[in-house]
């Protein structure tokens, strides 16, 4: 659609083009908040320094990789007699290191996510809370709901932005880390045994987006100063926890109380996690003999207890976001 | 085609009434949108914009049903708020070409489009600062920039020229009258009078959720019928009593000229009788125009009345 060039700036000039039909309003918000926050250092410097861990990931994927090499040789497993020998330890396991890939690598993103987690919460709490609340203070929602923008795309748009800096600091570096994995690896064996796992980084990735996106722009609705949103957001993650360590130290050792694991964010989405994973399923079926180790893993709530809480999260989260924007929408020339 | 209409619209906001039976029929043109605080104009224009779902009634912009057809509407008309509705981290050239593709403007249309309505608006190198920058005028024109974007049939503007110095009022209100000139219907809600004497055809004056008074400026300026003013020389308290007694009302005296009110329609050569009787020369003799804010006011004072 070509338009004619202004002649004169003084005179006002019509525009023969057309406007699109279809409703991709939801995408320019999301190209545009990312672009916004991206304009901020410390966003970037967050995003970059996650890498940091998809490559120590990377790392210990290539040294197990190298260990399955090296015991698939005789002159490997004569290294590995001379090691055990010297070093007086049963490091028979590390013989049958092939058998156990599945299960290391699971357990080794686990690990990685936990550690992820605390990116998200440092990221969200940078992206997240200005995304409604700078509007609201800036006066800015009548220029959206002037234009063809519905309530529903706007929120879809401003959740999208936060989902896409979650899934960049869990979602890509873990696919990543995997790929890189199995191609390091090698094979048509590996990858087939090592599918699952990468709809399980997926899934579980999905589900820390919608949830830490839906919480957080449901407290940015709320206000129009990004301060508290960030003060909210902080204590919505932490303070279950601390209240967890406090209740944990309060009761009589050797009791326990299930519903203490449900409190915080980070345990429910770990315990959907651990399931998505198969941890208990795996451990089990394997030779391993520390058992306890795999129950250390496994948190003591049953996964349908936490699947019930972060729906509850999310749905009451979108409610309240939806709800303020209409609300918002509905008053947009007296905003 | 009318640029929107209204039958019986009614907008109540729990035990608030903030439209009653508004209706109305606006030709395409540029129509100045009056009333007081509270009067009910920024809920109208809501509602033409298809944000709020009147109580009652129908409402129509460019023949486009406001309950059923709210995204068709917007496509076709620009909102320039009263307020600063600026997005911080954006230059005026990023602010613009994201409303244009918040319209559906596709990428290379909405960036030409941006240049040509900032180029419109004049404001040049400005445009590629940050927003937060931007004086009250520049952050106006920018405001109708965006408004303009995806070029509009209709505009709303609501306090277009609020906050602005004589010269940037002055660009302004040039560029609304250009704008109508360019077959663009406009509709500007404001309380500064002269501003819509200046640029608009028709007026429509509101107060309490309720349509006071529409009409064409002119007509509603139209030559008083018992109120002249007299241009008289020679001895005035003659003059004065020559006019009482035949029932002509002095009503004001400066400057050599005296406003009066004559007892009925068509009485004017009791006035020329008068100057005779005086012995002084009348010079004029002219019907008075009631101003729009005359109007205005006599509006407001009927509703306070009723």
């Amino acid at each position: 659609m070509t338009t004619a060039a202004t002649t004169n700036p003084n005179r006002y000039r019509r525009w023969d083009g057309e406007l699109n039909r279809g409703n991709r309003a939801w995408l320019v918000i999301v190209v545009t908040g990312i672009r916004l926050a991206l304009k901020e250092r410390k966003t970037r410097t967050l995003v970059m320094t996650v890498s940091g861990v998809a490559l120590g990931n990377c790392i210990i994927l290539y040294v197990l990789s190298l260990l399955e090499l090296v015991t698939g040789t005789e002159q490997g497993r004569a290294i590995l007699e001379f090691v055990r020998a010297f070093l007086r330890v049963d490091i028979s396991g590390v013989t049958r290191i092939e058998e156990y890939r599945e299960i290391l690598w699971r357990v080794l993103f686990l690990l990685v996510i936990k550690v992820e987690l605390f990116w998200v919460l440092l990221t969200v709490s940078k992206v997240g809370p200005g995304l409604i609340a700078h509007d609201l203070r800036h006066r800015a929602l009548p220029i959206y709901f002037a234009k063809p923008v519905t309530p529903l795309t706007y929120v879809l748009g401003k959740w999208i932005v936060v989902a896409a800096f979650v899934a960049m600091v869990v979602l890509v570096p873990n696919l990543f880390s995997m790929i890189v994995g199995v191609l390091i690896t090698g094979g048509l064996h590996t990858w087939g045994q090592t599918l699952g796992l990468g709809w399980d980084l997926l899934v579980s990735g999905l589900l820390i987006c919608v949830t830490s996106g839906a919480i957080v722009l449901a407290l940015s609705s709320l206000t129009s100063d990004h301060r508290y949103v960030t003060v909210g957001w902080l204590a919505v993650c932490l303070l279950p926890i601390f209240a967890q360590g406090i209740l944990d130290e309060s009761l009589p050792a050797g009791s326990t109380l299930g519903w203490l694991g449900c409190i915080s964010l980070r345990d429910n989405v770990m315990t959907v996690t651990d399931w998505l994973f198969g941890m208990r399923g795996l451990w089990e079926a394997s030779t391993l003999p520390t058992e306890a180790f795999a129950e250390s893993m496994l948190k003591p709530v049953r996964p349908i207890c936490a699947i019930t809480v972060l729906s509850g999260w999310v749905v009451c989260a979108m409610l309240v976001t939806y709800w303020r924007v209409v609300t918002f929408s509905r008053s947009a020339a007296n905003v | 085609m009318t640029a929107f209409a209204c039958a019986n619209l009614t907008k109540r906001y729990g035990s608030i009434q903030a439209l009653q039976g508004v209706t109305l029929s606006v030709e395409p043109g540029v129509v100045g949108l009056l009333g007081p605080n509270g009067a009910g104009k920024s809920t109208l224009i809501s509602v033409l914009l298809g944000q709020t779902l009147a109580t009652s009634g129908e409402a129509s912009v460019l023949g486009l049903d406001t309950r059923r057809q709210q995204r068709a509407i917007r496509r076709r008309v620009g909102f320039v708020p009263e307020n600063d509705c600026l997005i911080p981290g954006l230059s005026g050239t990023g602010y613009v070409y994201y409303t244009g593709r918040l319209a559906g403007m596709s990428h290379g249309d909405s960036m030409q489009r941006t240049h040509e309505v900032l180029d419109y608006v004049a404001l040049d190198e400005a445009r590629y600062r940050p927003t937060e920058g931007y004086s009250t005028g520049m952050k106006q024109r920018l405001k109708l920039a965006q408004a303009l974007v995806h070029d509009p049939d209709l505009l709303f503007l609501d306090e277009p020229t609020n906050g602005m110095d004589p010269q940037g009022r002055q660009t302004m209100l040039s560029l609304i009258a250009d704008l109508g000139g360019a077959g663009i219907s406009v509709l500007v809600s404001s309380h500064l009078l002269p501003d819509v004497q200046r640029v608009c055809e028709r007026v429509v004056i509101m107060g309490g959720g309720e349509v006071l008074s529409s009409g064409r400026i002119d007509e509603m300026n139209k030559p008083h019928a018992t109120l002249y003013r007299v241009d008289y020389s020679g001895d005035r308290i003659a003059m004065k009593r020559e006019l009482q007694q035949r029932s002509v009302t002095v009503l004001d005296e400066a400057n050599g000229r005296l406003d009066v009110e004559l007892p009925q329609e068509g009485t004017q050569a009791k006035v020329m009788e008068a100057a005779r009787q005086a012995g002084g020369r009348l010079s004029g003799l002219h019907p008075k125009r009631s101003s729009l804010e005359e109007t205005f006011m006599a509006a407001l004072q009927r509703q306070r009345g009723s």
